[in-house]
Order: structure tokens, then sequence, then C-alpha cells
């Protein structure tokens, strides 16, 4: 056995266990969830920069949401220069309107508006102007807070368009049923900026959000674990949200992203093998270092492979003068490959994880309707994550500026 | 820093562990079964090439005993055989080349193939010269260690075979095989250095190229 074979084995091995150890938490968990009750108050805070498109239907979900108790809002128009600031007056009465100069971030437009209410009601949301949330949200991930300091919502790809947004959608039907595995895990590592909400004693404890950083929401979530503060997740209280259309905007996101989270690794490094963090420190952070030299070595390795079968390919070629043959197809037992059995396994393991990513979102599989979203999830999306992945090390290496 | 230490539920992580363990073993034990199911078929197919040639080689004598028209019959047969050898050492050499937890019996198995690939080339050599067929059997050793111009001269010899089935046979012998016969063959022609291709008692050492091999076959194109 080549080094090689060990290589592949050992990603195997982290695969598989990984799958295995989702499946464990999330079915011995399923139905395990603090109940809370009561309506307490709560504030929606909708920054928005440039969003006339989709600050009313923003502002309209907020509004229909069936819920019993105070509920306000407040939109920051964050230096808007089209009909943003415009359209969320005319909901006057409902919707408080602040109006700041773009500074160029979210956190500070949050903070802004944190600063400058104050914010009198018990829980304090974030709500992305371009998404919407479905009638029970509020109801259901108030319900769901228990003793929580902060509760992550499940967040849904809106009215997928292109390939890249169908891709997108699996994708975060997934991240529905990782959300929560990390929630009974307690290492939630990102509080989205569309929907989560916080006790806004505890948000203020946390000292709001990092004005300074690439992913503010990631790290008032890393700041909320190094406080001791306790993050849950609603795998039901739904919002909608606009996603990249396109590569090039997907990568730009996504670089800032993954940027963002290996600057706050950095950060809180001091959590990473502690057990005084959880699972948090002793699992995930290592765990997700673990997983981006996995799809370095699945991605890398291959290419080298097939290039160099293609130096040996154009060495046989050459010796015949370039001359076209009959193609072979290798077709028999013999020319199945070792790898196969896990290959195989792990395939097995990933439509099972994604069948029940779905059905955990409230989803229907609809292998007719959607094939596209699915058929691209396997083809592309590994690809596209390691190239984001690659991007995002490059830049952070480099230490390229970015906009966010 | 944290006020309120996190548990960390270990439980999870070894119910996870065994259980991958177990998948993982299963996953390990089928492809030890693939294997021996690759070797098996392999096996069969060695056997089943044996008994052809041994066939081939009894008709003969029984034609050579009992008289009847024995060229047409051979040839036959003989166009039947050869490419299916070929066929076979291809499904050899790529299982060794790939095949990371090799089948104990595989080396001999591979010897087992070799001899019988040796039997064929001396029977079909022989028939040539008995019943003057048109086809050039060509004996050709080749290395899978470090052997470039050996990848070169088996693309040539293959390409010219799928060009010309009716006149060329390709007898591939790894010059690496510890087998009498063989050591007796190469002593015979000489042969010391890879890739060697004996064609009409003649021994070539080096690559042949695409052209010098159409000359040394008399082909045309």
């Amino acid at each position: 056995m080549q080094p090689i074979d060990t290589a592949y084995l050992s990603v195997f091995f982290i695969m598989i266990y990984s799958s295995v150890l989702w499946f464990i938490v999330f079915f011995r968990n399923k139905n395990d969830f603090p109940v809370t009750a009561g309506s307490p108050s709560i504030t929606f805070l909708v920054p928005a920069f440039n969003e006339e498109k989709n600050i009313g239907r923003c502002i309209d979900s907020l509004l229909s949401m069936d819920y019993g108790g105070e509920v306000k809002i407040v939109v920051i128009n964050d230096g808007s220069t089209d009909r943003t600031g415009e359209i969320a007056k005319q909901y006057a009465g409902k919707v408080t309107v602040l109006e700041k100069p773009n500074e160029g971030k979210k956190s500070k437009a949050l903070n802004y508006a944190l600063g400058k209410l104050p914010v009198s009601t018990e829980l304090t949301a974030c709500m992305d102007a371009d998404s919407y949330v479905s009638k029970d949200y509020l109801k259901r991930i108030v319900e769901h807070m228990g003793n929580a300091d902060a509760v992550t919502p499940a967040m849904k790809v809106s009215e997928p368009r292109t390939i890249y947004q169908m891709v997108q959608w699996v994708e975060y039907c997934f991240a529905i049923f990782l959300r929560r595995v990390f929630s009974v895990f307690e290492c939630q590592y990102v509080l989205p900026g569309p929907g989560s909400i916080y006790r806004t004693a505890s948000l203020k404890k946390a000292g709001y959000f990092d004005e300074n950083n690439l992913t503010e929401d990631m790290e008032l979530a890393f700041r909320m674990h190094d406080n001791g503060q306790k993050i849950g997740n609603c795998v039901n209280a739904f919002v909608y949200t606009e996603c990249p259309d396109t590569f090039r905007k997907l990568l730009k996101q996504r670089v800032r992203w993954y940027r963002g989270y290996l600057q706050n690794v950095f950060k809180y490094r001091h959590m990473i093998l502690n057990p005084s963090y959880g699972n948090l420190g002793i699992y995930l952070i290592p765990v997700n270092f673990i997983w981006i030299f996995v799809l370095l070595f699945l991605f890398i390795y291959p290419i080298f492979n097939i290039a160099s079968q293609i130096w040996d390919f154009s060495i046989r070629w050459s010796s015949i003068g370039f001359a076209l043959t009959q193609p072979k197809f290798n077709i028999g037992l013999v020319y199945l490959d070792f790898y196969i059995v896990f290959w195989a396994l792990f395939w097995v393991l990933n439509i099972m994880t994604v069948y029940l990513s779905i059905t955990a979102s409230g989803e229907k599989v609809d292998l007719k309707a959607r094939k596209k979203y699915y058929i691209g999830y396997v083809l592309m999306y590994p690809v596209m994550l390691t190239i984001f992945w690659i991007a995002a090390l490059w830049d952070e290496i480099s230490k390229a500026r970015l906009r966010w | 820093m944290v006020t309120n230490e996190r548990k960390v539920q270990w439980k999870y992580y070894f119910t996870a562990g065994l259980i991958t363990l177990v998948i993982f073993l299963v996953g390990i034990y089928f492809s030890f079964f693939l294997d021996k199911m690759k070797v098996s078929s392999l096996e069969g197919s060695v056997r089943e090439m044996r008994i052809t040639q041994e066939d081939a080689e009894l008709e003969m004598t029984a034609i050579n005993l009992l008289g009847g028209k024995k060229c047409d019959v051979l040839l036959h047969e003989i166009e039947g055989i050869v490419p299916k050898a070929a066929e076979l050492g291809e499904k050899l050499e790529f299982y060794e080349a790939r095949e990371r937890f090799q089948d104990p019996s595989y080396p001999s198995l591979k010897k087992d193939y070799t001899l019988t690939l040796v039997r064929y080339w001396l029977f079909v050599s022989k028939a040539k010269d008995d019943c003057k067929y048109g086809y050039e059997p060509i004996l050709y050793f080749y290395s899978n260690d470090k052997c470039d111009d050996c990848i070169r001269q088996g693309t040539v010899l293959s390409y010219l075979k799928e060009q010309h089935p009716q006149k060329i046979m390709v007898f591939a012998i790894d010059n690496d095989i510890k087998l009498g016969s063989i050591t007796l063959i190469k002593g015979a022609y000489n042969v010391t250095k890879t890739p060697s291709i004996i064609l009409n008692e003649t021994l070539f050492e080096g690559l042949q190229d695409l052209g010098k091999t159409r000359e040394l076959l008399n082909l045309t194109s």
C-alpha cells in the first residue's frame, strides 16, 4: 500500500465518521427542544442599502407574522441612493426609519440603531432587507429559545432561478440540518444576519457587533461562546433570503465568509482544542480545518492524477503519430477500483444526508421538479466549495483587501 | 474567557467512532472480497485459455494422425484464441498496476498466464510454418519497471494490431517474470534489454518506432 492509499483511506474515514456523527446527534435529539412560554416583545433591526426591490417584501412579511407579543420594526436606511428610504417611510406608524450615511458595513448600521434607539424590547432581531419570513417564524423561534441568549433560524433560498441558486438551495437545506446538530453540540459558530434573535440584555452584554470584522455575525457568535453565552437553533422558523445568482457574486460572498471564518478562528484561537469551550473547541474548529484539507486533497490530487494520465496518453499517442484509434471502454470486474466500495458508502451517506436535510427543512424532495438542483449540487458543489476555499486561503495569505 | 464551561459530549464521538470503524471494516472486507473475485475471474480466464490452447494442440495432433484439412480449422482457432489472450493480458496488467492489496495467488496466476502465452506463441509459430499462414507472430518483451520506451512500443504494436488484425499477433511477456522457459527463450535470442521484439526468429532490441515496425512487418500503411 502506497502513502496515497493511506491518505485516501484516512479521508474516507473522516467523511464517513462525520456523516455518522451528524446522524446520531440529529436522530437522538430530533424532538428535543427547549420550549418557551409567552410572547416577549421584540425589535427587528433591518439595515438596508439600495434594496428598493426587496424592502417592501421584507417589511410586509414582518408585519404579517402571527405573533401575540409586541413587535417593533426599525429600518436603518444605510445611505441608499435608490427609493429604499422612500418605500420604508410608506410604512410610517408601523415602521421606524433611521437615516444614516453609508459607511460600507452592515455592522455599523446595526450598532448605530442599537446605540441610537435604544432597544427597549426584551428581544432584538436582525433581518436583512433582501430577506423575508414565514408567518409562523417568530412564534416558532421564540418558542425554541429556552434559556439561550440567541437563537438562529432556518434559512432557505428564496425562489432559486439560476443553477448557482439551485445549488445553494440544497446547501441551505443541509445547513438547516447541520445547525440543528451544532445547536445540540452547543457549537453554533455563526448567527446569520437574516432572522437571528437575541435577548437584548445578552446582546448588550456581548458588546453588539464588531465593526472591524469581515463577518460580524460569525464574530459575535464566537464572542458569545467566549462569554459563556448560549446559542440555540430552531429548524422550522423559516427565513427566505436572496442568494448570489452568478458564480462571480457567489465567489465574492464565499471568499468573504471563509476569510471571515479564518480571521475569527485566529482571533479566538485560544478555543482550539480547549475543552472549556466544549464541542466548539474540541470538535468543530479542528474538524473544520480537517475538512478544508480533505476538500483540497480530493480536488487537487485527482487534478495531478488526470494531468499525469493526460501526459501518459500524449506520450502513447505521439508514438503512433497522433493517429485516431478506436476508443476502448474497459468494462469488467477487474476494472472496478479498490475504492469503489468506499465511494459507494460515501455517496450513500451523502444522499441520506441530503434527503434528511431536505425533509428536515420542511421541503419535499420532488426529484422530477428539482433534478437540476440535485445534479448541480452533486456535480458542482464540491468543486465550487474547493475553489472558494482555495480563493479564500489565497486571499487571506496574501492579505488582499476585500470590500464587504 | 468562558465562564460557563461546556461539556464535551464524548459519548457521541465514541459511538460514531465505533460505528464508523465497523462500517470501515465492512468496507475493507468488501474491497478484499472484490479483489478475490477479480483474481478468481482472472484465474478462470487463464484456465480457459490454457484449456483452449491444449485443445488446439490436440486438434493439430489429431489432424496429423487422422488426416483432414488442418490448416483451415487451425486458422479459425488461432484467430479466435489470440485476441482473447491479448485481452486477458491487458486485464492482468491493469490489475497489477492498480490493485492496492494484491492477492497472494496473483504471482502464480501471472506465471500460469505467461506459460500459456508462450505455448501459444510456439504453437502459432509452428502452425504458421506448417500451413504457410500470412500472419506474423511477434514475441514482445516489456518491463513495468521504469521503461517509458516499453509504453511506446506497446502502443505501436497495439495500434498496428488494430489496423491489421489478420496479419499481426502480439504475445507480450513481462521481462521481469522468473520462469525457466522464459529465461531459455531470452537466452536463445540473446534478449538483454526492454523493449525487445522477436520477429521471424530475429531479435530487435530497443524501441522500434511506428515507421520502423511497419518496415519490419512489411506493412505499407
